[in-house]
């Protein structure tokens, strides 16, 4: 099949191109309000009040017996309303716990509308399957466009209230004490939610909904440390995952829901692995670079130690006062010829350059200096000193260096009794 | 932390009670609404039916009836664990999570039988819990953010293969959808007998461990400086949860699965205080809940069976909230209204005691009405309302002449030890915190009634010999 | 050599994520002893006794209970948590609390017997607690639910005791009933070692104090160590390029061994 054949042929049908609108303008409304969410720390909340809503969409649809109409609207949103009201009042005024009172209402409210809806299936044009997973691809013209009304909306609010809704995410206490009603944004956030459910619900059900509204966020937030950014990549990355749902759903003919959902998950783990701050691979990439360099520091410690400026050092004696594995000898000493710390005079020994001792020299200085400042400052016993002076050497930066030199006002010989190497940079 | 509240706070205690009963009201009535609903359906009647089901004479009937109660009596005890570990959440997002299996198993064997089923659904499980682990181990991902971006994954994933296999051309007839909200009349021999080792099995747990899965739950920290693995024990409860999930997607389906685990729980902690009696209570409303839901299922096949075990055990669980003897709202209620009539009365009492030393004469003199009205300042109405609470529990009796009042010695005692109470508090304030003068009678006022006997003697030996102006507080007893 | 000491720690170093906060502490804790331990907040306190408890990996050194590892004299060791930590509405009463000090000292299967429940109950009298057996736990006053995990404690029988701030959020009446209680124990010949936060409370009550910041920064009797200097030493700010290192240790997320 050809990319013609894949992308392109299917928009010539009315139906896919709405189902494209439609997925854009969910996908965004649902990405923006759900980073709120994700850093409220209310992504079961958007769960509970999506499953909550059904009965009220269900009694709405029999006494309305239309699809897209202002009272489903307003009766569906206020029944997922109150639902916060509702695990809210049983944790004040019980014992229940937040978890649990959110499983038995959201649980209880869900299992009461399915069995409306499905007593009632008769009379009302609803697919009781579609509760779970909603039908995209069947969803009227008319709701096209009050989904685009309600994402506009949603960008407008964010952008004008912008001030209110990061300092009440951030600091609720704070937004009340300079005039910001964290109470009142809250419900009016919890307003606005219960509305994009309902909208939502047509489309991809109740359960689904949820991936939806956190996974863009989640994912935004391990790319980007600010709101901003947060904000414009889950819409972003919810387009993505909406369209390329979409199409896969098209492509095997299964639910569209579900697709976008995989799509959305497979987006996040790929940030888990693959962001450059917080993901997996640099993280380890990190270590292996922080454990390469603590390797060659160890190195030219022991050369400086062994005064391998002057006299070349076998490989055996190396290894015999490392311990370390041959292979990660050769390598070790393989990078520092690269980087000109040694050379080798011959096959088998290491002799320090000038720049690799005066390298050598910093790490024993650091070395050292940790252990002065142990054991003067800290007053551990000599022989706790080593150990810990072992890693510290590798994380010393110049500034802390400056600091200890001052605080031990120069010394020049460590606990042990050996000199401690001048400063490299005076 | 006394911190004002803000006014919609204000709205918010006040509207939350209403809408408690409203929902409490919905839930409980959805059951029998559903039940006349159902005799319209049918031809026969709904009581008819009941009674034919009772009779045990079917054996489909009997077969449904022991697996989910079978089911609701495992739920009811092992959920007890997750509901006091706080972590009834973990359940819900698990028993999604599981759907993807069994569409795979289908998949592959092609067929919808118990077993591969079963073993698809462990494997999802199992799967789920190390790619929860994972993802709550990045220390971006907040842990309600990666429990609910997940368990959506794996049911979004299982709603794929679903649907797939639902639009393929063997697959219409699976019925696999009968595993979203399960249909008790499904269940077959070996699920009845799967349930019941399992039930078996996590009963002689609970017994044999109980201390361990007591200490554990309680106290973790505690748990393990005596040695206890924690670890292990966490394990073996999220096996048991894992197994008890899969094997009740049949009968409740994996949408609602959740709710055989926590809602029994929650309903007996509300109830009892002792972990044992928790746990047993708590079995026998996951009994009761699993038999009214596998009653429905036989009444109308067409309903199914996970919502009406949830509403079922909801209505329960609404029951109690309200009702529960302590900590129900209705009790609590009662309560507070018999609090508030008692210290109104104690009130009346007090301001005639205070009328009559006001005018310098005998505490028990008789009264005059009118005078007493003019003297004091609240309502004649709320006053003729509380004067005829007061005469009906004998604590004023009619005077010789007409309109007259007459304080009791009872009345006379408590009004003395309310304003004993009242002087002695005021006192305490005065002497002992710095309270401006002004503020201390309104305090008084309240606390006058909710003095208990110790705190009395305590302030007795605090202020012995301390007089207040005019007012001495050893009057308060002449 | 004389007999070994109730508690030996040696050279401890303790990381929370991958941040150390204490380290290289030294310390003999004395038989028959009342120790306190007192530090600003952040001193690694509570992280020194989670440490001992075998609750916190250790970065290096090792604790030693009577010259043997915790795992073997773990019966010897009764452990009281910051209060806090637990759920007040679990469906337990004072006295399964106080059972649940004996749990230790039973088998996997092993049912609390006769004499356990004797301890147990008696443990609850110890702490004038007997009239509250059988309230839920969440129906007790700070002060109460305190004693109530000291009666867990006493009905570990234990050798040595450890409390994390057990003076926190008690009344009057409950501090003078813990304090009196510790020095019952120790007539009885038993270790105690408390963290405390209040100076003046750690001078009157406890015969040896450790002083922590970070690390130990003195360990002696009272009146020894008691003194403007040490604990100005103590409390005189932290020492910012130990916050330094510990803080570039995080950022490296620890340095992997070579």
């Amino acid at each position: 099949m050809s990319f013609h054949d894949l992308f392109i042929a299917p928009l010539q049908f009315e139906w896919m191109l709405r189902g494209l609108l439609i997925a854009i303008f969910l996908n965004v409304s649902l990405g923006i309000i759900g980073s709120f969410l994700v850093l409220r720390r209310m992504a079961l909340m958007g769960d509970a009040v999506s499953h909550a809503v059904l009965p009220g969409i269900v009694v709405a649809f029999l006494i309305s017996n239309s699809r897209a109409s202002l009272p489903l609207l307003i009766g569906a949103t206020g029944v997922g309303f109150a639902t916060t009201f509702l695990i809210n009042g049983i944790k004040l005024s019980s014992k229940v716990k937040e978890d649990a009172a959110m499983g038995i209402v959201f649980t209880s409210m869900f299992a009461l509308g399915v069995v409306l809806l499905n007593s009632f299936a008769s009379h009302v044009d609803l697919d009781p399957d579609c509760v779970l997973y909603g039908d995209l691809l069947g969803v009227p013209s008319t709701t096209v466009w009050v989904m685009a009304v309600v994402t506009l909306a949603v960008v407008a609010g964010v952008i004008l209230f912008y001030r209110q809704l990061q300092v009440t995410a951030f600091d609720g206490l704070f937004a009340d004490g300079v005039g910001i009603s964290s109470n009142w944004t809250h419900y009016i956030f919890m307003g606005v939610l219960a509305v994009i459910l309902v909208i939502a619900f047509e489309a991809v059900g109740s359960i689904l909904v949820v991936a939806m509204l956190i996974a863009p966020g989640a994912t935004a937030y391990l790319w980007t440390d600010r709101l901003p950014p947060m904000l414009t990549g889950s819409a972003i990355l919810g387009i993505i995952a909406g369209v390329l749902g979409l199409y896969i759903s098209v492509w095997l003919n299964c639910s569209t829901a579900g697709a976008m959902v995989c799509v959305s998950f497979l987006l996040f783990l790929i940030s888990l692995i693959a962001s450059p701050k917080h993901g997996v691979v640099a993280r380890w990439w990190r270590r292996r670079k922080l454990r390469r360099r603590i390797l060659a520091e160890n190195l030219l410690k022991e050369l400086v130690r062994l005064n391998a400026r002057e006299v070349a050092v076998s490989f055996e004696r190396l290894i015999e006062l490392t311990r370390l594995p041959v292979r990660r000898l050769q390598k070790g000493i393989m990078r520092l010829r690269q980087r000109g710390l040694i050379d080798r005079p011959e096959p088998e020994s290491v002799r320090l350059t000038p720049d690799g001792e005066v390298e050598g020299m910093r790490i024993l200085r650091y070395h050292r200096l940790w252990e002065a400042f142990l054991s003067s400052e800290i007053e551990l016993p000599e022989d706790h000193l080593h150990r810990d002076a072992e890693e510290m050497e590798h994380l010393l930066t110049p500034e802390m260096e400056a600091q200890l030199a001052e605080l031990l006002s120069d010394p020049d010989k460590d606990p042990h009794g050996s000199p401690i190497p001048p400063s490299s940079s005076n | 932390m006394p911190r004002k509240l803000p006014g919609s706070m204000k709205v918010y205690r006040s509207i939350k009670r209403y809408l408690l009963f409203t929902a409490v009201v919905a839930l409980t009535t959805a059951a029998p609404a559903w039940a006349a609903r159902i005799s319209d359906l049918q031809e026969t009647s709904v009581w008819t039916q009941i009674a034919e089901y009772f009779s045990f004479s079917s054996p489909i009937a009997v077969q449904t009836l022991i697996g989910c109660s079978a089911l609701g009596l495992l739920g009811g005890l092992l959920g007890c664990f997750l509901v006091l570990r706080r972590i009834s959440l973990v359940g819900d997002a698990l028993g999604h999570a599981i759907l993807p299996g069994i569409g795979f198993s289908f998949m592959i064997i092609g067929a919808k039988s118990t077993l591969p089923l079963l073993a698809g659904a462990i494997v999802a499980g199992v799967l789920y819990s190390l790619v929860l682990g994972f993802v709550s181990r990045q220390r971006r991902v907040r842990p309600d953010s990666a429990l609910g971006l997940t368990f959506t994954a794996f049911f979004g994933l299982g709603i794929v293969l679903l649907s797939y296999i639902q639009n393929s051309p063997t697959g219409s007839q699976a019925g696999l959808d009968k595993f979203l909200f399960g249909q008790a009349a499904a269940i077959s021999m070996v699920d009845i007998k799967v349930s019941i080792i399992l039930l078996v099995i996590t009963a002689l747990a609970i017994v044999a461990l109980f201390k361990q899965l007591q200490v554990f739950s309680f106290d973790a920290t505690f748990a393990s400086s005596i040695g206890i693995n924690t670890a292990l024990y966490h394990y073996l409860m999220m096996v048991l949860f894992t197994l008890t999930i899969v094997i009740s997607v049949q009968a409740v389906g994996v949408v609602l699965v959740v709710a055989l685990l926590i809602i029994p729980p929650t309903t007996a902690h509300l109830l009892v205080d002792r972990l044992r009696s928790m746990l047993i209570l708590s079995g026998f409303i996951g009994l009761l809940s699993g038999a009214i839901g596998s009653l429905f299922s036989y009444l109308y096949s067409g309903i199914p069976t996970g919502p009406m075990v949830v509403l079922a055990s909801a209505s329960i669980f609404a029951f109690a909230l309200l009702f529960a003897p302590t900590s129900g709202a209705v009790p609590k209620l009662l309560r507070k209204r018999q609090r508030r009539r008692r210290t109104e009365l104690e009130n009346l009492l007090k301001s005639l005691l205070e009328f009559n030393r006001h005018r310098n004469v005998e505490d028990s003199t008789p009264i005059a009405l009118d005078d007493y009205l003019r003297f004091s300042e609240s309502d004649p109405d709320w006053t003729s309302r509380q004067i005829k609470r007061a005469q009906r529990a004998k604590l004023l009796l009619p005077g010789d002449k007409g309109d007259t009042l007459v304080l009791t010695d009872a009345a006379l005692n408590s009004a003395r030890r309310i304003l004993r109470n009242h002087i002695l508090w005021e006192l305490y304030l005065d002497q002992y915190t710095d309270i401006a003068a002004d503020h201390v009678h309104f305090d008084a006022e309240r606390i006058e009634h909710v003095l208990t006997p110790d705190i009395i003697s305590r302030l007795e030996s605090i202020l012995a010999g301390r007089t207040i102006g005019k007012t001495d507080p050893s009057r308060g007893n002449a | 050599m004389t007999q070994a000491p109730p508690i030996e720690i040696h050279d401890l170093t303790i990381s929370y994520h991958k941040r150390p906060v204490l380290w290289g502490v030294d310390v003999d804790i004395p038989e028959k002893a009342l120790v306190g331990i007192i530090g600003p907040n952040g001193a690694g306190k509570s992280t020194l006794i989670k440490g001992v408890m075998g609750m916190l990996p250790l970065s290096s050194g090792y604790v030693k209970i009577f010259g043997e590892p915790l795992k073997r004299r773990r019966r010897d060791i009764a452990y009281v948590p910051q209060r806090e930590a637990v759920d007040w509405d679990f469906p337990v009463t004072a006295y399964d609390v106080a059972l649940m000090g004996r749990y230790g000292h039973l088998g996997l299967l092993q049912r609390p017997s006769k004499s356990d429940r004797k301890i147990a109950a008696e443990a609850l009298e110890k702490v004038g607690m007997s009239a509250y057996r059988d309230r839920q736990i969440g129906n007790l006053s700070g002060g109460q639910q305190q004693r109530v995990f000291l009666a867990r404690a006493l009905a570990q029988q234990a050798q040595v005791y450890l409390m994390d701030e057990p003076f926190v959020g008690v009344d009057a009446a409950t501090e003078s009933v813990i304090i009196e209680l510790l020095r019952d124990l120790r007539r009885q010949g038993k270790t105690l070692v408390v963290v405390n936060h209040d100076l003046q409370a750690a001078k009157e009550y406890f015969d040896y104090l450790l002083l922590l910041n970070m690390r130990k920064v003195a360990f002696g009797p009272t009146k020894e160590v008691f003194t403007n200097e040490i604990l100005q030493k103590t409390y005189g700010g932290k020492l910012t390029i130990l916050s330094d290192a510990a803080e570039a240790t995080r950022e490296h997320e620890g340095v992997p061994k070579h």
